[in-house]
């Protein structure tokens, strides 16, 4: 009986040791990643793309088909998880709560610096997984390089999109980038049209 | 030195386990506890009251765990042993609960909470001292009232258990459990228009789930054969949104397999959102196993439903036995192609070739006879003439053995019991034979998980018996004791293996979803130790078509009557105006007796005779017999019952007709030309065959689908030529093609014993 | 509220699909559906509606059954007139076929077949129904191709063949072949294309896309499902996007994900029914094939963009999904001699409802002319002064398996006096090179070749064709060597065989120094490379224009 719990002794040290070195290369590379996105959104230029098709004009950005999706099909199919994002390191990610920021169409410096004060306060202590909800495609490629997920959302209503993506995603609340601002929560939203009859 | 471990604080791990188990937080209690380093013995109070925490909070497992530390610790108390019994009871363990109310209680004057708990151990270990304790205790209480049917049903002495429950429901009137139970009883018995009023009056009884009611009734209406009833019924149904378990029961039971699949996949598609009840999805899947609907069942379980530890053990063994590769279809088709027990077949290539040499000498063979009861049929009646056809052929009575699935005369299964036992023959009762998984070994006992019912009881109850006794011969009666005999036979190597069919193809009768024998028949017959059987030329064709099989694969054995009972009946004076015609047949829809009813109306109204009609039998369309009879205002009806003697059955009679939808070949025909009475019947199954067919004394055969009117005119018209004839000439025929010696020799010739 | 038209979607019955082709618009109806009363429901089995017969009872939307041909008919025709009389007046019940509805008639069920009798004349196509086998038989001028039995939408399938059932099967398989045949024609497709763009940060996919867009001659309107942030420069060209995301982005399940993913473009597809779906990869993705076998999902025609020069230790499988596809487009590829894999010989798949074509090579033409060296080298800021420039563009693979070489590379560069111009797409990141590393981040980069006296790349197949067409000054290729398909090394070599470049191939035995150094050694002497296949390769206008033929309908 003592040899085998001694046995077991030495497994779970073991088994912590190697859980602890993990954790501290998971946050060494969140901080390499965070550094190289301050050099990023530091860049006065990190938003702009150099795309030259002439005098075209651009496109529309499509609203996700999911919007348009009765909540009662949404409600049936598996979530989807979001991702924390390079930048930050957590031991169970998958605890934090996902949180939508909604980034309207900001000037270049204004979405700079929304973007690196909330990743700076992630990258710290990530205090949730992030969803970016956006109104453009500008930030999509800048966020896209560290792993963010980015819902583009047009012009839909905050409570529609709350809604669906929290069929989607388990998204709890929408806040402003600039200071948090809570728009939407689903503790407080009315429920969707999917409870059965 | 001193000890530096702080003396533990009771108060404060007392406040904590109340705090975690009053969040249900018990295992956490339980860890609290164990890390707190105080055994039972420095800290009883605090364990006693864990153990009452998770007794209370349900948390079975951690309770049993915490009730043994108890025990251990000499700690035992009378309450954990009677929590620790009534788990055991939950956990399906009766005889472990048993043991431990003994051990702590005794077996005599126990307090009233522990004798209920000790009976119900009791009756689930069917001891003879369960009954003496529900005797006492079901005086006003109603749960061990209900114990005591239950018990006395499990012994199938259906009567007494109906007689109690009759009393029990006056006594506990509006406990609907005891009207439940009348009614499951009446089907035992037979009496199903009892049946069918228990249900009607459950189904307008407030607080009775209406979907259950209606469930059982139409259950009953289409074992009537009350089929446009039954539809209706469904529908309400239906509309009631039933239990999945309920409408795959129904469904099935209609033959409507469409509807069950469409049922099991929306409920598939709504698990995530609204999950089924604990226990239906390993219901659903343990009666789609009894459809033999493996592949099914696997794709269920590959889609992540709860089917259970059952299911999950026979899918284990369907890997065992099929590989794993064939038990994981993909799609929907490919789930529905893999079906039991088809996926068994063929027959490895070595059944063909293992089995001993032959006995050819009948004196030294040792024959089993199957069947599945010795109810009062026409094919029970047969499998008595054959014992004494094998007799008289010089068979000793020590070299035959005979199988039952069941003889149980409540039920109505023992009817030619003591005519069986006249013989002197052994009699195995598998019903209450145990101990039957002895012998099985893995490989077969993983098979019969997978196989459907009632194959599935069938083999592991027969296989036993087989294996014990090692006959020489295995002759099955009928289809469902042919398939088992033929299964178990091929398997464990029996020389010579017969089946005999009694009726036409079992396709061609209404048998709801139930599964499709014929690549099992078919397979047992590509085996060259197995005959297949028949009792007509009719029918051995019509298995042979079935089947694939060349013709004249399938033998004939024509039934076997003990002529010398049956007498010549004095011819009628010659200007008689009476005809007295009789029909004797169970009264079930098959025998169609409304048509039989009508058909005599029709002749009493154009015929010039005075024909005085007369039926002989039982069955569930008694009372439906006589309400119209009544109204279509057929005269002289006599309805008799009950008979066993010839004389009694069948005279005094001029003609016998009989207007049946299938027949195999009908005794009735046999005995009653036998007594030179005249014969009519309509033209299916062996009926042509068993009637003379030449001669002024020949019978009528009537075409299979006639209207009343029609068979009216047509038995009008053969009646004076059929009366004027003398009845020798039947009993002639009788006597030289059904003969008990011809049976005798015929069935030895099938057993490849030299006669 | 807008009434809704819900239909019910039995796994496998192909029923649904054909339905839904007879109704204005649907939607699929979910497990637990919530029905406003001035909705439809429509049940293709009417199994489905009774085992779910309770659930509508309580609502007051009409009910639509079609009423199938089973073994247990009678019986169940018993049950749906009960049902009925109870639900009426809501419930209308509906044959498969002619025969279906005298055949019900007879049970006292009152059903009018669906559709109505073909007055065009059938396609030459059969496809022969064979549900014991769990597929129907293809058959086109003979040539036989097996499809999974519902793995397409029955009415795109009508569409170019006519549904057969043999004699010997149940009625219910005939019916459904007689309504596949009952469909009404398809209307005018209209000009919407839908692009389906895959992964990646580069940009091959969408530059072929956009290639074959930008050559259309009659206008259309484009829009990319793009699962890359490509979906900023499909944009920016002036096209619609919508943005997705992998299962690997999001860290997903991938059946969960492509449960979602199917969802959401079936949704898609039933509402803005674009003419063609257009995809460019290595297989027709299986969110894409089961988005179409949807209920009203049918209108589209699919065409596969599928490039050849894969490896030859390609898995070739994906090579069968040309029979779910209307057309399949090879881009030509100038190494197509030196193809060393399954797409060099003849499919060995049968091509299904498919017409193959292989075009010319298919290059963007950029919407502005190629500048002269002296104005691309200002509007790179490159200036006077800055002498030689060699244009660097080798993603992220080609030197990593030897650390330090991007080192040799500037080492070799500065003592060659040459200036390295590093090339990134412009959604990456910038990397953290040396500060005095020259970068540049746009697209399409083509128009600015003139500024530089020699290229090192990569030898992707745009790259490749880009190069090879529009600059006539040396190109080092290094080819990718961890590409999953693409036989970058089969096409550099090819070019070195032609003379048309030189190539850098470790596998070859190459030394790396020399060959580098050789190279921008070369960049000094200023000699334009001979030889080279002739400009603007006509392949994006060829596919542009069976692209419009086949949307037109024209097969």
């Amino acid at each position: 009986m003592a040899s085998t719990d001694d046995q077991d002794t030495d497994a779970l040290i073991l088994l912590r040791q190697a859980g602890r070195e993990r954790q501290e290369l998971g946050r060494r590379l969140a901080r390499y990643e965070f550094e190289a996105l301050k050099r990023d959104l530091s860049d006065p230029g990190a938003f702009d793309l150099r795309l030259e098709f002439g005098d075209v004009r651009p496109g529309r950005l499509l609203l996700d088909p999911d919007l348009d999706t009765a909540p009662q099909t949404l409600d049936a199919l598996p979530r989807l998880p979001v991702p924390l994002g390079r930048v930050a390191w957590a031991d169970h990610p998958e605890d934090l709560p996902v949180t939508g920021i909604l980034i309207g169409d900001l000037r270049p410096p204004v979405l700079a610096s929304g973007l690196l004060a909330l990743l700076t306060e992630h990258h710290q202590q990530p205090f949730a997984r992030l969803l970016f909800l956006c109104r453009t495609l500008a930030p999509v490629h800048v966020l896209g390089r560290y792993g963010f997920i980015c819902a583009c959302i047009g012009d839909a209503p905050v409570d529609g999109v709350g809604i669906t993506l929290g069929l989607r995603h388990g998204l709890h609340q929408i806040r402003t980038l600039d200071e948090g601002a809570l728009l939407w929560s689903s503790e407080t939203a009315e429920a969707p049209h999917c409870q059965p009859p | 030195m001193p000890d530096s471990t702080p003396a533990p604080d009771f108060a404060r791990l007392r406040r904590t386990l109340v705090e975690l188990c009053g969040r249900d937080a018990y295992l956490d209690a339980l860890l609290a506890l164990e890390d707190s380093g105080l055994a039972v013995a420095e800290a009883p109070e605090l364990w006693h009251y864990l153990e009452r925490q998770l007794t209370e909070g349900r948390a079975d497992r951690l309770a049993r765990v915490v009730r043994a530390r108890l025990a251990e610790a000499g700690s035992y108390s009378t309450q954990a042993a009677l929590a620790d019994a009534q788990a055991a009871l939950d956990h399906g363990d009766p005889h472990r609960a048993e043991t431990i109310l003994r051990a702590v209680f005794g077996s005599d004057d126990l307090p009233p909470p522990v004798a209920r708990v000790m009976a119900r151990a009791l009756a689930g270990t069917g001891h003879p001292e369960a009954l003496l304790h529900l005797d006492r205790l079901s005086d006003g209480d109603s749960d061990m009232a209900l114990l005591k049917v239950d018990t006395l049903r499990a012994e199938d002495r259906l009567l007494e258990a109906q007689a109690h429950c009759e009393l029990f429901a006056r006594q506990f009137g509006g406990d609907a459990r005891f009207q439940v139970r009348l009614a499951r009883m009446a089907v035992g018995l037979g009496r199903w228009d009892e049946a069918l009023r228990v249900w009607e009056t459950l189904c307008a009884t407030p607080g009775f789930p209406r979907s259950v009611a209606l469930a059982n009734r139409i259950r009953l209406l289409a074992r009537l054969e009350r089929n446009p009833e039954a539809h209706a019924l469904t529908a309400e149904f239906l509309l009631e949104g039933p239990a999945l378990p309920d409408l795959v029961t129904i469904a099935a039971t209609l033959g409507m397999t469409g509807l069950m699949q469409a049922a099991i996949a929306d409920a598939v598609q709504r698990e995530s959102r609204l999950p089924l009840p604990e226990g239906d999805w390993p219901e659903v899947c343990g009666q789609l196993l009894d459809l033999g609907r493996l592949g099914q069942v696997a794709r269920l379980a590959s889609q992540g439903l709860p089917v259970g530890p059952a299911v999950t053990e026979t899918l284990a063994a369907a890997r065992r036995v099929l590989g794993r590769d064939n038990t994981s279809p993909a799609t929907p088709a490919e789930a529905a192609r893999l079906q039991m027990p088809d996926a068994l077949l063929p027959f490895p290539p070595f059944y063909a070739m293992r089995r001993p040499a032959l006995i050819r000498h009948p004196d030294r063979a040792r024959i089993l006879l199957v069947n599945a009861s010795l109810g009062s049929g026409g094919a029970e009646r047969q499998f008595v003439m054959m014992v004494q056809a094998l007799l008289r052929q010089g068979i000793r009575p020590d070299q035959i053995d005979a199988a039952l699935f069941s003889v149980s005369p409540d039920r109505g299964r023992a009817h030619f019991l003591p005519e069986l036992q006249d013989t002197g023959i052994r009699l195995h009762d598998l019903q209450s034979r145990d101990g039957f998984y002895r012998r099985l070994d893995p490989a077969l006992e993983d098979t019969c998980q997978l196989l459907p019912k009632p194959l599935r009881g069938d083999v592991v109850a027969l296989h036993d018996l087989v294996a014990e006794l090692r006959p020489d011969i295995l002759h099955g009666w009928q289809d469902r004791a042919g398939l088992a005999a033929g299964f178990v036979g091929a398997h464990l190597g029996t020389g010579r293996i017969v089946l005999s069919a009694r009726n036409m193809q079992p396709a061609k009768r209404d048998r709801g979803a139930q599964i499709d024998d014929r690549r099992l028949y078919a397979a047992l017959c590509a085996l060259p130790n197995v005959q297949l059987t028949a009792n007509s030329i009719a029918g051995a064709r019509d298995y042979e078509d079935w089947l694939g099989l060349d013709r004249g694969a399938a033998g004939v054995l024509m039934n076997g009557l003990d002529t010398a009972r049956f007498a010549i009946l004095p011819p009628r004076a010659p200007n008689a105006r009476v005809v007295r015609l009789v029909g004797v047949f169970r009264f079930a829809p098959n025998k169609r007796p409304l048509l039989w009813l009508d058909t005599v109306r029709a002749l009493q109204r154009l015929s010039p005779y005075d024909v005085r009609p007369r039926m002989v039998g039982s069955g569930p369309l008694r009372d439906e017999i006589l309400a119209h009879a009544s109204a279509i205002g057929l005269k002289h009806l006599q309805i008799d019952g009950g008979l066993s003697e010839p004389a009694a059955i069948y005279g005094p009679a001029d003609v016998i007709l009989l207007m049946s939808r299938v027949e195999g070949t009908p005794n009735v025909l046999l005995e009653a030309q036998a007594m030179g009475i005249a014969a009519a019947g309509c033209d299916v199954g062996g009926v042509r065959e068993a009637m003379l067919s030449e001669g002024p004394a020949a019978g009528l055969v009537l075409p299979e689908d006639i209207a009343s009117e029609d068979a009216a005119r047509l038995i009008q018209d053969w009646l004076p030529t059929a009366l004027a004839a003398p009845g020798d000439a039947r009993a002639a025929f009788i006597r030289d093609t059904y003969s008990l010696e011809a049976l005798g020799s015929g069935t030895l010739g099938y057993y490849g014993l030299e006669a | 509220m807008t009434a809704v038209t819900w239909i019910d979607t039995p796994e496998g019955d192909p029923a649904a699909g054909l339905i839904a082709a007879l109704l204005p618009e649907v939607r699929p109806m979910p497990p637990l559906a919530a029905t406003a009363p001035e909705d439809t429901v429509w049940f293709p089995s009417h199994h489905a509606f009774a085992a779910r017969a309770a659930e509508f009872a309580a609502t007051p939307c009409a009910l639509h059954v079609a009423v199938r041909r089973g073994r247990s008919l009678a019986a169940d025709a018993q049950v749906l007139r009960a049902l009925a009389d109870r639900l009426a007046p809501r419930v209308t019940f509906h044959a498969l076929s002619p025969a279906a509805a005298t055949a019900l008639q007879a049970l006292g069920i009152d059903a009018a077949p669906l559709g109505t009798a073909p007055t065009a004349p059938p396609p030459s196509d059969r496809a022969v129904i064979e549900p014991d086998r769990d597929r129907l038989l293809h058959i086109r001028h003979g040539v036989e191709t097996p499809l999974p039995l519902t793995a397409l939408n029955w009415a795109r399938l009508a569409r170019g063949a006519v549904l057969t059932a043999p004699g010997d099967l149940e009625p219910d398989w005939h019916d459904l072949a007689a309504l596949a045949s009952r469909l009404p024609s398809p209307g005018d497709p209209g000009r919407h294309l839908l692009f389906i763009t895959p992964n990646g940060v580069g940009l091959g996919h969408l530059t072929r896309q956009l290639a074959v867009l930008h050559a259309m001659t009659e206008p259309v309107r484009a829009t990319f499902w793009s699962f890359s942030r490509a979906a900023l420069i499909a944009q920016a060209a002036g096209h619609d996007v919508l943005l997705r995301h992998t299962a690997e982005h999001l860290g997903a399940d991938p059946s969960a994900w492509q449960m979602r993913e199917t969802e959401a473009l079936a949704t898609y597809l039933r509402r803005f029914r674009p003419a063609a779906i257009v995809t460019d990869g290595s297989q027709v993705e299986p969110f894409l094939r089961d988005a179409m076998a949807q209920p009203g999902c049918h209108h589209a025609r699919l065409i596969w963009i599928r490039r050849g020069m894969w490896r030859a230790d390609a898995d070739a499988r994906g090579l069968s999904d040309v029979r779910f596809c209307d057309r399949v487009l090879i881009p030509g590829d100038l190494a197509a001699r030196a193809d060393p894999g399954a797409t060099a010989r003849a499919n060995p798949f049968p091509p299904g409802l498919s017409k193959t074509r292989t075009s010319a090579p298919v290059v963007l033409s950029p919407a502005t002319s190629p500048l002269s060296r002296r104005d691309a080298r200002r509007a790179l800021g490159l200036g006077f002064g800055t002498g030689t420039t060699c244009l660097v563009s080798l993603g992220g693979e080609a030197f990593s398996r030897t650390a330090g070489v991007e080192d040799r590379l500037r080492q070799l560069a500065r003592k060659a006096r040459v200036t390295l111009v590093w090339a990134r797409s412009p959604l990456a990141a910038p990397s953290d090179h040396a500060d005095d590393t020259r970068q540049i981040a746009l697209y399409p980069i083509s128009p600015y070749l003139a500024a530089f006296d020699g290229v090192i790349s990569a030898c992707g197949y745009n790259s490749f064709h880009e190069l090879m067409t529009m600059t006539n000054r040396p190109v080092l290729f290094v080819p990718t060597i961890n590409e999953r398909l693409d036989d970058q090394g089969a096409r550099a070599r090819h070019a070195a065989s032609e003379g048309w470049a030189l190539c850098f191939d470790p596998e070859q035995g190459h030394d790396e120094s020399a060959v580098l150094r050789s190279f921008l050694g070369s960049l000094r002497r200023a000699e334009p490379v001979a030889g080279r296949p002739p400009g603007n390769p006509t392949g994006a206008a060829e596919m542009a224009a069976t692209i419009q033929d086949c949307i037109r309908g024209n097969i």
